[in-house]
């Protein structure tokens, strides 16, 4: 759960509205969508990696 | 934090398997990284004894074994420095394949023949001590199999943990959680006091309560020295990831890692006097256990004795009072440390220990005595000796104490977006060793004393959400009220750019706005660098003020992969400084190199040049409907070939930049190709403008073409451009057909095709109406350029 701390130095009542962090990045969603096996790949930027995907 | 799950069993009810065990402690917050086999397999391989031992006739260094596999007796041919007759150690029968893939079969050495072989740990690839023979229990009866032995047939938990659960940073730690999170028993190995046999202690004085309220002491004299620790205690530790060393040690560490309380063991006759924990003074000087010297800050506490410093509390033991293999009476100590007291110093003299990672994040304050009656239960054991009374020394008021958090009922259900019964609330907590009180419209709830990441209700509503399960947390769609945006015609798109340069061939990369300052110098050697005061790594010390050198770094590992060629692009922010502040500018970035096509019978086999670069930079710019606006002038850049450069300018503004590699940075990066670069402005692109459509002439066109020749010098674009502005309203477009340089058209001259479209909107044009253009047209061009008219042409044909 998001602090009450952070929400009330950024300017939000705590009180009304809270949050929740999750560590799911956009690569991990779509190491599952494509079957990716290592995160590396993604900023490795091979053009015979990037290529599967245009 | 590595934990075996043998261990696990010990303290709580486990049925299941480990990958199961491990998916539950992940969902349960603890994340298992890894679930790792704590050997390969071992067939063939079991315990055995050197029942005699000989010299081999013919070499010094390998002995002649009988070994004792409960079978039989077999000869076998050993070189490992510690075979000895009486020793129990593996031995591998003809047959058995060891865990790195060598199949154990009859040999002959130097005319003896070894009938299997005697392993080392390295062999069976149980840890990488390859010293010697691995050194078994010498009641492990020969015959049983390794494997069962040593109780192989386990895994270990690779568990992150994260900073605010110092409790978990021990098997009782864990196995509370196991318990909790499945409403499990737990069943602790019998922690009975081991009763002083000898009344001696050694008197400690706590001079710094605040930062050392408790500690707990404890005299054993008359250890046997040169012991070993069992093989059931090797292997936790070796699990755990610790070497064994001696019994005193061996002891220490396990407790700590069953436990989460660092001991520490000192040689009684090297202490002088009585404990005192105490603030070090400035610059007291301590000679660690790893031999090194350290001159102390006045913030960090010690252990001491009469004689001055003799540890780090809480982080490591001084050399001078560490026990040896000689050790015959030893003082334990079992202590708590404050973690305000430990935290940031182990970082300050760079010594990361156990010790140090588990007081920093808050050991149970109330369980010094438990530890050290289990270390002594080993200890005796083990090495045997005579344990004196354990004397605590403590000061209550200092010592922390739970601190009760209120939990609302309805705050609760509102933050996880589920519905509690009260009752479910209270035994959830009451399973984490929680103790709810009924307080109003919730509970107080006051936390165990190991745990010291209980402060606020948002902590407790994490507890009772994992423990019901965030899978459990039912998914309710939103629903949720949307306004139209205004998304208009004059807004181009990014993933039109996008669109477009895949289209012709580009891939998109991403690289961090991080890279090292001397790659940007080498390609905006004037800007001036936005340097990181504290960088990740120190080839990523400063924010880029261009894209060009992550690209050209791509550029130089695909092509250290072989490719034939690459178009990349990335759309990203470069950054200046800009007074006081520092600027972020959009840009979009592209790179070209080697074959323009893949290779194909029909077609040739160039490299990309800076014309199909270029032509891409303009297929982008019309994206934008203004493509008349833009203009590609000569320019000089640092980082680009200087006959092969150009700004792109909107208006009189510099957006962007294209062109080749300078042949010295090329030559510097070690690419043996020019790479053609580009970069241009994202605003520039993304400001398009509403087509505005014009009636279609229903009348035939005219064409004039008209070859000039005019100095190397004249850009073709300022030629088109002129024809332009002079030809009048019929001239419907103008095309470049030929250029041409040769000899019979004189040095630094060039010859340009220029074809005239003419048409007009209510009447065929006659001849002389053409001519008539194409006359001023060329008058125009030979007052401007002073261009020599070579040919004037018709051609109605198209």
């Amino acid at each position: 759960m998001v602090h009450p701390n952070v929400l009330r130095n950024v300017g939000v009542d705590p009180d009304l509205y809270s949050g929740y962090a999750f560590g799911m990045g956009v690569e991990r969603l779509a190491m599952l969508r494509y079957g990716v096996s290592d995160m590396r790949a993604f900023f490795d930027n091979d053009t015979r990696f990037l290529r599967q995907f245009a | 934090m590595r934990v075996n799950v043998q261990w696990l069993r010990d303290w709580v009810d486990l049925e299941m398997d480990p990958r199961t065990l491990a998916h539950e402690l992940t969902t349960a917050g603890l994340e298992v990284d890894a679930v790792l086999p704590v050997a390969g397999p071992l067939d063939g391989v079991v315990v055995g004894r050197i029942v005699e031992l000989a010299p081999h006739p013919q070499a010094d260094r390998l002995s002649r074994c009988v070994v004792d596999d409960g079978e039989a007796r077999h000869e076998v041919v050993c070189g490992a420095p510690n075979a000895a007759a009486g020793l129990t150690v593996p031995y591998a029968r003809i047959g058995a394949r060891l865990p790195g893939g060598t199949l154990v079969a009859a040999a002959e050495f130097r005319g003896v023949v070894s009938n299997g072989m005697l392993c080392s740990a390295r062999e069976l690839e149980l840890s990488d001590d390859a010293s010697g023979l691995l050194v078994l229990d010498a009641e492990a009866p020969p015959g049983t199999p390794l494997a069962d032995w040593l109780g192989l047939d386990d895994a270990v938990l690779d568990i992150d943990l994260t900073p605010n659960r110092g409790d978990c940073f021990s098997v009782i730690g864990i196995a509370r959680e196991i318990a909790a999170f499945g409403g499990r028993e737990m069943h602790a190995p019998s922690l009975d006091p081991v009763p002083a046999r000898i009344d001696a202690t050694f008197g400690v004085e706590l001079d710094n309560a605040s930062a050392c309220p408790r500690f707990a002491g404890r005299v054993i004299r008359g250890l046997r020295t040169a012991g070993r620790s069992p093989d059931w205690m090797q292997e936790r530790l070796r699990r755990a990831g610790l070497r064994a060393i001696h019994p005193v040690v061996d002891v220490t560490n396990y407790v700590m890692l069953e436990l989460g309380q660092p001991l520490h063991a000192y040689r009684l006759d090297r202490l002088s006097g009585r404990i005192i924990v105490r603030s070090a003074s400035a610059g007291e000087p301590l000679t660690l256990l790893d031999g090194r010297e350290v001159a102390l800050d006045e913030d960090t506490l010690v252990i001491a004795d009469e004689s001055g410093a003799i540890g780090l509390a809480g982080i490591m033991g001084g050399a001078g009072t560490a026990v040896d293999e000689q050790t015959q009476h030893v003082f334990l100590e079992s202590a708590f440390f404050a973690p305000e007291g430990i935290l940031g110093r182990a970082r300050r003299y760079a010594l990361q220990t156990d010790a140090s990672t588990r007081f920093e994040r808050g050991v149970d304050p109330g369980g010094q005595e438990r530890a050290i009656e289990r270390a002594t239960e080993l200890l005796v054991s083990i090495a045997g000796g005579q344990a004196g009374p354990v004397e605590v020394a403590e000061s209550l008021p200092d010592v922390p104490k739970p601190v009760p958090v209120r939990l609302r009922h309805g705050r609760l259900e509102k933050l996880l977006g589920m519905e509690l019964e009260p009752a479910d609330v209270e035994a959830l907590l009451r399973r984490l060793e929680m103790d709810p009180r009924l307080n109003g419209d919730g509970w107080s709830v006051v936390p165990p004393a190991f745990r010291f990441d209980i402060a606020i209700e948002e902590d407790l509503v994490e507890e009772v959400g994992r423990m019901v399960g965030y899978d459990n947390v039912p998914v309710t769609p939103e629903e949720i009220s949307t306004r139209l945006g205004t998304a208009t015609e004059q807004h181009v798109d990014g993933d039109a750019v996008q669109d477009l340069l895949v289209g012709r061939g580009y891939s998109e990369v991403i690289t961090y706005s991080f890279i090292d300052e001397r790659a940007q110098r080498d390609i905006d050697p004037e800007g001036v660098a936005v340097r990181l005061a504290n960088p990740i790594a120190s080839d990523m010390n400063v924010m880029r003020s261009t894209l060009w050198p992550s690209l050209l770094d791509v550029a130089t590992r695909n092509m250290a992969r072989q490719q034939p060629g690459l178009r990349i692009f990335e759309i990203g922010a470069q950054f200046a400084e800009v007074a006081d502040n520092i600027g972020e500018t959009a840009v979009i970035a592209g790179l070209a190199l080697g074959r323009q096509w893949p290779e194909h019978w029909d077609l040739d086999g160039r490299d990309v040049d800076f014309f199909d670069v270029k032509a891409d930079v303009e297929a982008l710019l019309k994206l934008t409907r203004r493509e008349a606006q833009y203009r590609l002038e000569a320019g000089q850049h640092p980082a680009l070939h200087p006959g092969q450069s150009a700004r792109i300018v909107n208006r009189d503004t510099t957006v962007g930049w294209l062109g080749c590699l300078h042949p010295g940075l090329q030559q510097r990066l070690q690419l043996r190709k020019p790479a053609i670069l580009f970069s241009l402005e994202l605003d520039a692109l993304f400001n398009a403008e509403v087509p505005a459509s014009r009636a279609v002439s229903k009348f035939p066109a005219v064409r004039r073409d008209l070859a000039i020749v005019v100095d190397e010098a004249v850009a073709v674009q300022s030629l088109v451009e002129l024809v332009r502005s002079n030809a009048g309203a019929t001239l419907e477009s103008t095309v470049v057909f030929d250029l041409y340089r040769g000899e019979h058209i004189g040095e630094n001259r060039k010859s340009v095709g220029l074809g005239l479209i003419l048409r007009d909107q209510s009447r065929t044009l006659t001849d002389d109406d053409a001519d008539r253009t194409v006359q001023s047209v060329a008058r125009r061009l030979e007052q401007e350029f002073g261009a020599i008219i070579r040919t004037q042409g018709t051609d109605t044909g198209q």
